[in-house]
């Protein structure tokens, strides 16, 4: 167990808008975490940061001792909320950037993962459904072996059946010795695949504790502590 | 890297770009044809289509390659792109030569265009050697030469542009304004860098000095500035001076404004 | 149901649970060979360092044992399996006892229901049987 992931005194602003105000958080390897909260509370801020995509924070942030540059890039696998493959390209063509740019993606267990899903290499993403196109992202990601894997809403446009099979793959795939990071709304479907949980609301992280212990310390699953925590 | 990057980036231009160039080889073929056939109707019409063509071929590439640009960058895409394990300056790099090569292609497909339909509306080669011979009389035959740096560099310089006000507009303060913030942007970058390399072109005290009677260049380190005058006030210069400060402050803007762009993609810019 | 399997119980209760129903109910055989602990944690969807603390305390309970190098099979020892079984019986029979008398039924009454279980069907079938 080491420690892959360090947040100290982080804080976020856009423009006028702070979205995190003073986080710390650390992540040892072998979590799979759920970060949970109201839209707009900050969770996706918290994984563009660690991906690399927003560089203009204050407070340090370190993946495998590094601040997000090239190197945590190539041990950071992202799954953002976005579609990005180019629309008018095939599967395959994202399959082959994937195995050009990470040395630790591995093709053929990408493409059996396509098999197993029922989904064409050569149909263009433009003509798949939105829960297609979100479970071939969500392939590419989990077929890299890697240590840091940010997951943001990975479930969100998918019936129940979908999920779990998406759940599965997650379970599957990740590397044993990683931190996976998985953020959500659709908390009772996932619950039980997290050791932690981290809720942010109002800037801030308001519980960061393992799911069991929630459930002995408060008598409720994670899902009731969450609808109590954020209630309108 | 840089090299896998410049792959997938010839790799998704190549699929729209030459398609241009077949268009404009079309429009040469039926004016090669017709020119062969001696159908002047529709060598003429033709011919003037394909200088459409090799027109609508330059600015179109111009088009693409800013266009693929903000979205391989700014939209969706960006979240791919950004995350690959690269240096920043590398994303910026494939994205100048790709964008130069396709752009220096399209130009060279312009120029064959123009030339052909040229060719068939009736001027010929000796319109060219004849311009060549007025140059050699001022002893600067070789000087048409130099066009060609100088072309490719403001291609150069043009392509920087177009990234610097794309990467300005997507910055999160600007995003607001949308699309349009691109153009603004360009705009606005354009005129300023204008006026900086004309002043520059005027008073930098290095220029090249045409003498007109004795038909000699020769660099000198006079301003264009009091040529200038001169000219404004009627005198008759036996010389003309053309500051090439512009020229030099124009590199030096091109390394600053690709310097700038590759800073903000690494710093500043943050996606949608 | 027996209070370990609400919602809100832990999640590695909730899971020995399962799996002690497997290895009582004759699901996984005695002296089975069980799988690796991630396939399991995929197969009952749930994070592999949960069902790694399950197996655990259901290894110190003797359900399951270890061979080093090996991997983890299910007991061969069928007085512990049933003694489990019976525990599992008392704890299920004990929620619905109470669960009854929170109901308002008598100690008689569930006896009745309960040996009566069988009986109820069989004379919806005779009223059945008489109105044809």
């Amino acid at each position: 167990m080491s420690r892959l992931i360090e947040i100290n005194s982080l804080q976020k602003r856009y423009g006028a808008k702070t979205v995190l105000e003073n986080i710390s958080l650390s992540f040892e390897s072998g979590t799979i975490a759920g970060i949970l909260g109201p839209n707009g509370s900050g969770k996706t801020s918290i994984m563009k940061i660690l991906a690399g995509i927003i560089k203009d924070y204050d407070g340090e942030v370190l993946i495998d001792g590094s601040a997000p540059n090239e190197y945590t890039k190539s041990i950071v696998s992202y799954l953002p909320e976005k579609t990005y493959l180019a629309e008018g390209n095939k599967a395959k063509y994202a399959l082959d950037f994937f195995e050009d740019f990470y040395t630790d993606f591995d093709r053929s267990k990408a493409e059996e993962m396509f098999r197993q899903f029922k989904l064409d290499p050569e149909q263009k993403i433009k003509s798949m459904s939105k829960g297609m196109q979100e479970k071939v992202q969500l392939i590419l990601v989990m077929s890299r072996k890697t240590k840091v894997y940010l997951l943001d809403e990975p479930l969100g446009g998918l019936d129940p059946a979908s999920r779990k099979a998406m759940l599965d793959i997650i379970l599957n795939n990740y590397s044993e010795d990683a931190v996976v990071l998985l953020s959500t709304h659709l908390i009772s479907d996932v619950e039980r695949i997290f050791d932690r949980i981290i809720m942010v609301g109002d800037k801030k992280i308001i519980v960061d504790d393992s799911v069991d212990n929630i459930r002995q310390s408060t008598g409720k699953s994670v899902e009731e502590l969450f609808e109590e925590v954020f209630k309108c | 890297m840089l090299t896998k990057l410049l792959k997938y980036e010839f790799r998704d231009t190549a699929r729209t770009i030459p398609f241009l160039y077949l268009i404009t080889l079309f429009f040469a073929a039926i004016a090669f044809i017709a020119g062969r056939l001696k159908i002047s109707f529709i060598t003429a019409t033709s011919s003037v289509f394909l200088i459409i063509a090799g027109v609508s071929v330059f600015i179109v590439t111009f088009a693409l390659v800013a266009i693929r640009f903000y979205r391989n960058l700014y939209s969706n895409e960006g979240y791919l792109m950004f995350t690959l394990p690269v240096k920043p300056h590398e994303l910026l790099i494939s994205k100048v030569i790709a964008g130069f090569c396709w752009i220096t292609a399209s130009l060279a497909v312009f120029a064959g265009a123009l030339f052909e339909a040229m060719h068939r509306l009736g001027f010929g080669l000796n319109e060219l050697a004849e311009i060549r011979n007025e140059l050699a009389k001022a002893g600067l035959e070789n000087a048409i030469y130099l066009i060609i740096p100088a072309v490719l560099f403001s291609i150069l310089f043009f392509i920087s542009q177009i990234y610097f006000a794309i990467t300005v507009a997507n910055m999160p303060c600007f995003r607001g304004i949308g699309v349009a913030a691109s153009f603004i942007a360009f705009i606005v970058t354009y005129v300023a860098l204008k006026i900086v390399e004309t002043a520059a072109a005027i008073f930098i005290p290095l220029s090249v000095n045409i003498n007109l009677i004795g038909r000699k260049a020769s660099i000198t380190t006079d301003s264009m500035f009091g040529y200038l005058l001169a000219s404004i006030q009627g005198n008759e210069p036996v010389n003309i001076t053309v500051g090439i400060g512009g020229y030099l402050i124009d590199i030096i803007i091109v390394c600053v404004l690709l310097y700038v762009t590759g800073r903000l993609m690494n710093r500043k810019v943050s996606l949608r | 149901m027996p209070k370990d399997f609400s919602s809100n119980a832990p999640i590695y209760v909730q899971i020995m649970n399962e799996v002690k129903l497997k290895i009582v109910s004759g699901g996984w055989e005695p002296g089975q060979r069980l799988q690796s602990v991630r396939e399991l944690a995929v197969e009952f969807s749930v994070n592999p360092n949960t069902m790694q603390r399950a197996l655990s305390e259901l290894e110190r309970d003797g359900l399951l044992y270890t061979e080093r190098t090996a991997g983890r099979y299910v007991s061969q020892d069928k007085t512990k399996i049933s003694k489990a079984r019976d525990e599992m019986a008392e704890e299920y029979t004990d929620s619905y006892y109470n669960s009854m008398i929170r109901l308002g039924y008598g100690k008689e009454d569930i006896v009745g229901i309960v040996s009566g279980k069988s009986g109820i069907k069989r004379r919806k079938e005779n009223e059945q049987v008489n109105r044809d």
